[in-house]
């Protein structure tokens, strides 16, 4: 148990590690996907430890939200880049003005 | 409700009544002579109103009566009551605010005859006006009343002072009246505050702290010494002469001024349990007496040798009551009244005869004015204390409680002083009746009957009210007893002495020297003087405290409220620059708090 | 450590290292790529764990989908690739140290945490995993609701999806469009699609979850007396303390617990 509660947290932090410090809106969007990589991997743990279904249930319903979440922000990301003509997050200052 | 009390609240309520009506219906004031007949008939129905009632104390002077309406609830009881209280000292103040209000008003129908109709009708507005607010003022219960009605009679003052409101210097000394008397009467706001602080209510009798009636006594003699034109306050009463000469001898010569010394003798109790106090008043009225007395002998005016004696009279009182002797200030302020606005009158006489105020101007007019001459001589000499006349019991009273309460500076300085008023009295009346007749002294006039009534009227009790001093002791709940003892010989010799010396310079032209060394003196002592140090006082001390005060709120006030906002807007300056506007930068907000959080949790 | 544990570990850091290249290349294609080897690592795992057919759909589901999604999300924005994926080197350094301080409180809260390791039945329930039968009735059975609110969220992001990445008229600003008089039809046309296919749609789930509704009691009535007779959950008010709430149908909370306790062996 402990084994996978380390790699998932090493994968979480791997996903905020990428969070941070992709440019591309792309890049961000596959760190958030390993973060939740990183979730599924707990829940589907914690299923394996205490028994039943109900763990790999959730894995299921959690996929099929990071589906539709990437799903999307692949369209934000196609807003974003007809609306700016790039897709760098760093460069979306947009907020402070 | 008792007949009594009625008779009270006609003499208080007509001309409250009479007042309204006059102002707020134009064409009656308008109309000029009939709105004065009017205002003099109210002024006359309160008259015998305070006649009967004086009349029903004389016989029955304990008695006291009360018709109060509380005001101002507070929890349980209320701080003030609002109503007329009836004793002797009020029927007797009554009694001669309204015999003086009435001759003032029936010689004011003579003496402003030349003024146009609707000058005229507002002219009576302000009288009833006074007549009301001034009995509001000595029918007050307690102290919160007596407040009202001395601020409505500042503000009559203020009216009838600038009644010739079209000549700057009357507009001036108006003004300067109401800013000086206000300017005092922050004192009496203070009293207010502490007295309904520390008791709870306005009322005369409460019991006070320790050490609290030095203070509220101060406070009160702060509102006094302006209103009643004590040194260095005295300095409105005579500009206060702008206004017409009636005014001056109802309002400041006779009534309103002596509303500080009704204010003292209302608060004896506060009074009497304030040592340092009356010695400061005994001290300070002595003071005034003499200086007032020196200024006077100088002025060429008639009007202003008055109000200055006016002022050095209310030295007396205040001085005498400062020695304790409530029946000395209290009776002198009632001779006072009387012979004061006789001489006020007849002063008034002599400038409608004459359209002058200067002494230059005057001279030999007894000839023309006979009447005027014999009151404004008896006037004078019951000034200047001579036996048998009501001023001479009056002053004999004040000097002799000042001799008793062991005050021998205060008592040198008023026995001087009444030999002064002599001197001065002596050459006002020498120059202005005898000697040489100037020209416009010729072409004089006799003064018609409206005149000369009040004249006779006043004559009475300036010459015999001396005599009733037992029976007004007894209104004001003091025994009297007259007797002659060494002060009251050398004062009558003093004012005999004074007599002779102002005779002699003045009348026979002997002694030219005495004026001429005098007049140094005079000179310091003048009106100007004393103005002149409130002016530098005002733009040295004030200016600069206004100067310390304006710096203090705009570099510390101010500035505090700057560097608060700059401050803000510094750090929102700064602050800003967090907001990036990257989404990544706020993430690192989030996480980074995420991780202290989880990091402190696991530390524990 | 056991032989599980080694290989979980082993499979574990390579993810792991997949994991971090995808985060740390600098061109986008080949981060995907990695993040697609990290994904199957993940899958390995969970097939480690016994969960053989979450393996399956996390391969179908992100290496299939997912993956393929981005990069054509790559290919239709493709521009300043000099810059390449990441942000400068200050930037990382801060990212890294944020994620190593987030990393080191987790694995102290780990590390601190007792009997991770001594859950009873751990060995048994890993050899013997979750049978497919047993997922699927969990999923329509106590599940069943958030089964089909799922449904509704993906046709939801489907609609969202199709609205935000729609490429508008070449003359119309990008903005709210202003209601001209001239295309006030098209526009009621366009506004009126997003219901059209949401109405049917949502009236569909809203069957469907009704329709469950029945299956879900039978288990939930069924479960505790075909799998566990012995432990009624009458019999234990200890471990049950809401046992008041068994005969509610949709009680969710109550039928998970339910489902939980019937699925013991």
């Amino acid at each position: 148990m402990t084994a996978i509660l380390l790699i998932s947290s090493a994968l979480f932090c791997a996903g905020v590690y990428g969070l941070l410090s992709q440019r591309h809106a792309v890049g961000v969007l596959i760190a958030i996907e390993l973060m939740i990589n990183a979730a599924n991997l707990l829940l589907v743990g914690f299923g394996w430890r205490t028994g039943g279904a109900f763990g790999q249930s959730f894995a299921l319903f959690t996929m099929a939200i990071a589906v539709a979440e990437v799903v999307v922000g692949l369209a934000l990301i196609l807003l974003m880049y007809r609306s700016r003509g790039d897709v760098q997050v760093d460069q979306a200052t947009e907020l402070a003005q | 409700m008792n007949p009594l009390i009625s008779a009270a609240l006609v003499a208080l309520g007509l001309p409250a009544a009479l007042a309204l009506l006059l102002a707020v219906v134009p064409k009656l004031r308008r109309t000029g002579k009939p709105a004065a007949l009017l205002s003099i008939l109210g002024s006359l129905l309160a008259l015998s109103a305070a006649g009967w009632l004086a009349a029903t104390w004389l016989h029955d002077p304990k008695q006291v009566l009360d018709l109060t309406t509380s005001w101002l609830p507070q929890s349980g009881k209320s701080m003030s009551q609002v109503g007329v209280h009836l004793d002797g000292i009020s029927v007797s103040m009554l009694l001669v605010v309204a015999i003086v209000a009435s001759c003032v008003q029936l010689f004011s129908l003579g003496y402003l005859s030349d003024e146009p109709a609707p000058a005229l009708g507002r002219y009576y507005a302000y009288q009833s006006l006074f007549l009301f607010s001034m009995n509001l003022l000595v029918l007050a219960p307690d102290l919160m009343q007596l407040f009202l009605g001395w601020e409505l009679v500042g503000a009559t003052s203020y009216l009838l002072i600038g009644f010739w409101f079209t000549r700057p210097a009357a507009g001036k000394a108006a003004l300067k009246a109401f800013v000086v008397t206000k300017f005092a009467d922050s004192g009496l706001i203070l009293a207010l505050i502490t007295l309904v602080a520390w008791t709870g209510s306005f009322s005369w009798n409460a019991t006070l702290p320790a050490g609290g009636a030095e203070w509220l006594a101060l406070f009160l003699f702060i509102a006094v010494m302006g209103k009643s034109a004590q040194f260095p306050l005295h300095i409105w009463l005579p500009d206060a002469m702008q206004g017409p000469t009636p005014v001056s001898a109802l309002l400041h010569a006779a009534t309103m001024v002596a509303a500080g010394v009704y204010l003292i003798v209302r608060a004896d109790p506060i009074f009497a349990a304030a040592p340092h106090v009356r010695l400061f008043m005994t001290d300070l009225g002595a003071i005034t007496a003499l200086f007032a007395a020196l200024i006077a002998m100088v002025q060429t005016d008639i009007k202003k040798v008055l109000a200055y004696s006016t002022c050095s009279q209310l030295g007396y009182m205040i001085s005498g009551l400062g020695a304790g002797s409530l029946m000395g200030g209290y009776f002198h302020l009632t001779t006072h009244a009387f012979f004061k606005a006789l001489l006020f009158l007849a002063a008034g006489a002599v400038i409608h005869a004459v359209h002058s105020n200067e002494l230059s101007d005057m001279g030999g007019l007894w000839r023309k004015l006979k009447f005027t001459t014999v009151a404004f001589v008896i006037g004078s000499l019951s000034l200047a204390g001579l036996p048998g006349l009501s001023g001479f019991y009056s002053k004999d009273l004040i000097l002799e409680a000042v001799h008793e309460s062991g005050n021998p500076l205060a008592l040198g300085l008023l026995m001087a002083t009444a030999g002064l008023t002599a001197f001065y009295m002596t050459r006002t009346v020498v120059k202005a009746f005898f000697g040489k007749p100037s020209h416009a002294a010729e072409h004089a006039h006799g003064p018609g009957p409206s005149m000369t009534i009040p004249l006779l009227i006043l004559l009475v009790p300036a010459i015999g009210l001396g005599w009733l001093a037992g029976p007004m002791s007894k209104l004001y709940g003091r025994s009297y007893a007259f007797h002659l003892d060494t002060i009251g010989m050398v004062t009558i010799a003093l004012g005999l002495g004074g007599i002779a010396l102002g005779w002699l310079i003045y009348g026979m032209g002997l002694l030219q020297a005495l004026p001429r060394a005098f007049a140094p003196i005079a000179r310091i002592a003048n009106g100007s003087t004393v103005d002149d140090l409130w002016a530098l006082s005002y733009s040295k001390l004030g200016m600069g405290l206004a100067r310390a005060i304006a710096w203090f709120d705009r570099y510390i006030i101010d500035g505090l409220m700057n560097f608060l906002g700059w401050l803000f807007m510094w750090s929102g300056q700064r602050v800003r620059t967090l907001q990036t506007g990257n989404v990544q930068d706020y993430l690192y907000a989030v996480f980074g708090a995420a991780a202290l959080i989880a990091l402190w949790g696991g530390w524990r | 450590m056991s032989s599980l544990e080694i290989s979980l570990y082993a499979v574990g850091s390579l993810t792991l290292a997949c994991g971090l290249l995808a985060m740390g290349v600098r061109n986008l294609v080949h981060a995907l790529l990695w993040f697609g080897l990290s994904l199957m690592g993940t899958a390995v795992l969970f097939a480690q764990l016994g969960a053989s057919f979450l393996a399956g759909m996390q391969i179908l589901l992100y290496v299939g989908g997912v993956v393929m999604l981005l990069i054509f999300g790559v290919m239709l924005t493709r521009e300043h690739e000099h810059l390449g994926a990441v942000r400068e080197v200050n930037h990382r350094i801060r990212a890294a140290v944020v994620s190593l301080v987030l990393f080191a409180a987790l694995v102290m809260a780990i590390l601190h945490t007792p009997g991770l390791d001594q859950a009873p039945g751990l060995a048994s329930q890993a050899t013997a995993g979750v049978t497919l039968d047993q997922l699927a009735v969990a999923l329509l059975g106590p599940y069943g609701i958030a089964f089909e609110v799922l449904s509704l969220l993906l046709l939801a992001t489907m609609v969202g999806a199709i609205v935000l990445a729609r490429k508008r008229d070449p003359g119309e600003p990008t903005g709210r469009k202003p209601i001209g008089r001239q295309n006030l039809g098209k526009q009621r046309i366009e506004g009126l699609a997003s219901p059209i296919i949401a109405l049917p749609a949502a009236a569909a789930s809203v069957a469907a979850i009704a329709t469950v509704q029945a299956p879900t009691v039978a288990v939930q009535a069924q479960a505790p007396q075909t799998t566990e007779p012995a432990v009624s959950e009458h019999e234990s008010p200890a471990e049950q303390p809401t046992d008041d709430t068994t005969d509610a149908p949709v009680d969710v909370a109550a039928a998970v617990a339910l489902s939980a306790q019937g699925d013991q062996p």
